[in-house]
């Protein structure tokens, strides 16, 4: 693809100009703080698994500009839930700054090309996690993250991420006033207020990246079935929520 | 494989439109053609010893049997199937008529006749519009069309209609043609008429990615696809796509954004009390990127378009910006 962005609407030029800008709010606006518990010798494809909070798809812009000086070429690729490319603006600046809509088949493309993505299997309910559920975990999907890492042989690297959860508070969550709004989910916080309720909140961001796990050697064979991509799946899960853990231990 | 060891005899249905018309103009470009046979309203402003003109009318019953007595009798060799529409009309049931059950009657006549090759024109609409499409779409992708873009959900049905004739009857070669969006200085679609307006409405807030094809190279598509013996469906499209801005800031049109949630009824009003020529499904493409593969049409039969950079930039002709 030749052109000013690539086919997920990438623009090279425009995560260039805004990098130090992402960067400076990173470091000062969250006081991020990256920690690496093994050696990040992240090197062409590798699946990053995460958990997601605030339905501003901040974290994962966050976690890419912490991630990418760790790594080659055009950086991490958050992959997110669909309802963020329906929204004005987030879903253009999302596309613009790397980000791509999940889907087995836009993951399985990135890998081939040796481009790092980021998962969130936990999906919309993750995005839309109220405080009163800031420690909890919710269920990774059915498994197709795990069962493309053992198919093809991908490295996983667990992530855990504090502090998103309280940078944009949800008190609950309407399921069919949100429908009416064309979100997923109505977010009963300060969203509600308009605007200015859609700035986060400056929280203090931890990350903790663990270390890779090969999903093959946990599944035993290069062919899971279903119970097996399960069990490894849980496992996956396991790992990214003793990570979340210790990222709030750090805060 | 090139097949020239008989004369192609063909049939072409709608000669009025881009296709239709491009493809009697340059004839010469399919290698040696014995005979055309014409199936349309109102004859062909083309005059060529070779054209033979029958006035058919694909919405009305009995046309399959015309079609297929005309075609029997000069032994029709290869069928071109042009007389569908490329924009969204105001009679749904008369685009029913014509693109559903006029494919079935063209699909009818292919069999009656014997013929050995068949091309249906199609459009990406068939994969419709939305934020869930493939990146980029390939020609595997579900037909999602009638979701997205209701207008067009007649399209769907003439594909799928093809798709199960093609699946149930081997011994017809038969190829689809996707086209993605046509962009002509001359060309009288509704995205073609409203790009050449001073001011473009757009949705605040969203810039999707767009790909164009200049005329010629739908036209050029056509005859290299009816020469080859290639089956299946073919995206016909650039191999670059660009974003919606971009296009505008070449053209030095000046965007004029809505918010989105305005725009769909606003638009919707003015096309419903016929002031408007805009379907409000069209908003969609204002709104989500369609990238599509080409690179099957390609390999099958060597089509390359020209950039949709170069396409824009011919539609503006001179009044590119430097």
């Amino acid at each position: 693809m030749t052109g000013p962005i690539d086919e997920y609407g990438m623009d090279m030029r425009f995560c260039r100009r805004v990098e130090p800008a992402l960067e400076r709010i990173a470091r000062s606006y969250f006081r991020a703080r990256l920690i690496l518990e093994g050696p990040a010798d992240w090197g062409g494809p590798v699946i990053f698994v995460a958990n997601r909070a605030g339905f501003l798809p901040m974290d994962a812009v966050m976690a890419k500009v912490l991630l990418d000086p760790h790594l080659q070429g055009p950086g991490v690729r958050p992959l997110l839930e669909d309802y963020v490319f329906t929204l004005p603006w987030v879903g253009l600046w999302a596309s613009r700054l790397g980000c791509v809509r999940a889907s087995q088949d836009n993951a399985m493309r990135l890998l081939s090309r040796g481009e790092p993505v980021l998962a969130f299997p936990e999906g919309t309910k993750g995005a839309f996690r109220t405080v009163f559920e800031r420690d909890r975990l919710f269920r990774f999907g059915r498994g197709g993250l795990v069962r493309l890492a053992v198919r093809t042989g991908t490295p996983v690297v667990p992530v855990g991420i504090s502090g998103f959860e309280a940078a944009f508070p949800l008190f609950g969550r309407m399921e069919k006033p949100g429908r009416l709004v064309g979100l997923p989910y109505l977010p009963i916080g300060p969203a509600l207020f308009g605007p200015p309720g859609l700035l986060p909140l400056p929280v203090r961001v931890v990350m903790v990246v663990g270390e890779t796990l090969c999903l093959r050697e946990v599944a035993g064979s290069d062919d899971p079935d279903d119970a097996c991509v399960l069990r490894v799946n849980e496992h996956v899960r396991s790992r990214v929520a003793e990570l979340l853990r210790r990222a709030r231990g750090g805060a | 494989m090139e097949s020239k060891d008989e004369p192609m005899r063909l049939a072409l249905t709608g000669c009025h439109s881009l296709i239709g018309h491009g493809v009697l103009r340059s004839l010469d470009r399919l290698g040696p053609v014995e005979r055309v046979l014409v199936f349309d309203l109102l004859p062909p402003e083309v005059s060529d010893p070779r054209v033979e003109f029958h006035a058919v009318d694909l919405t009305r019953p009995g046309a399959d049997a015309e079609m297929a007595e005309a075609m029997s009798a000069s032994r029709v060799t290869t069928m071109l199937h042009a007389a569908v529409l490329w924009d969204a009309v105001r009679d749904p049931g008369w685009a029913h008529e014509l693109e559903s059950v006029g494919t079935d009657y063209v699909l009818a006549a292919l069999l009656a006749a014997h013929v050995k090759r068949a091309v249906f024109t199609s459009s990406f609409v068939v994969y419709g519009v939305s934020h869930r499409l493939p990146v980029p779409i390939t020609e595997s992708a579900p037909l999602l069309g009638s979701r997205t873009l209701p207008p067009f959900k007649d399209k769907v049905a003439a594909e799928e209609a093809v798709a199960s004739f093609a699946s149930a009857h081997p011994e017809i070669s038969i190829a689809v043609l996707r086209f993605a969006i046509t962009l002509g200085r001359d060309l009288q679609r509704v995205i073609s008429r409203t790009l050449r307006r001073p001011v473009v409405p757009t949705l605040m807030g969203f810039d999707p990615a767009m790909q164009f094809l200049h005329p010629d190279d739908v036209v050029a598509a056509v005859l290299l696809c009816l020469r080859h013996d290639c089956r299946g469906a073919f995206n016909i499209a650039p191999q670059d796509a660009l974003p919606l801005s971009e296009v505008l800031s070449m053209g030095g049109r000046i965007p004029f954004p809505l918010p989105h949630f305005l725009a769909y009824p606003m638009v919707g009003l003015l096309w419903n009390t016929g002031l408007g020529d805009l379907h409000p499904s069209y908003l969609n493409l204002l709104r989500f990127s369609v990238v599509m593969d080409p690179s099957r049409a390609r390999k099958a039969f060597g089509f390359v378009a020209r950039s949709t950079r170069d396409t824009v930039a011919a539609f503006y002709g001179r009044e590119v910006q430097p």
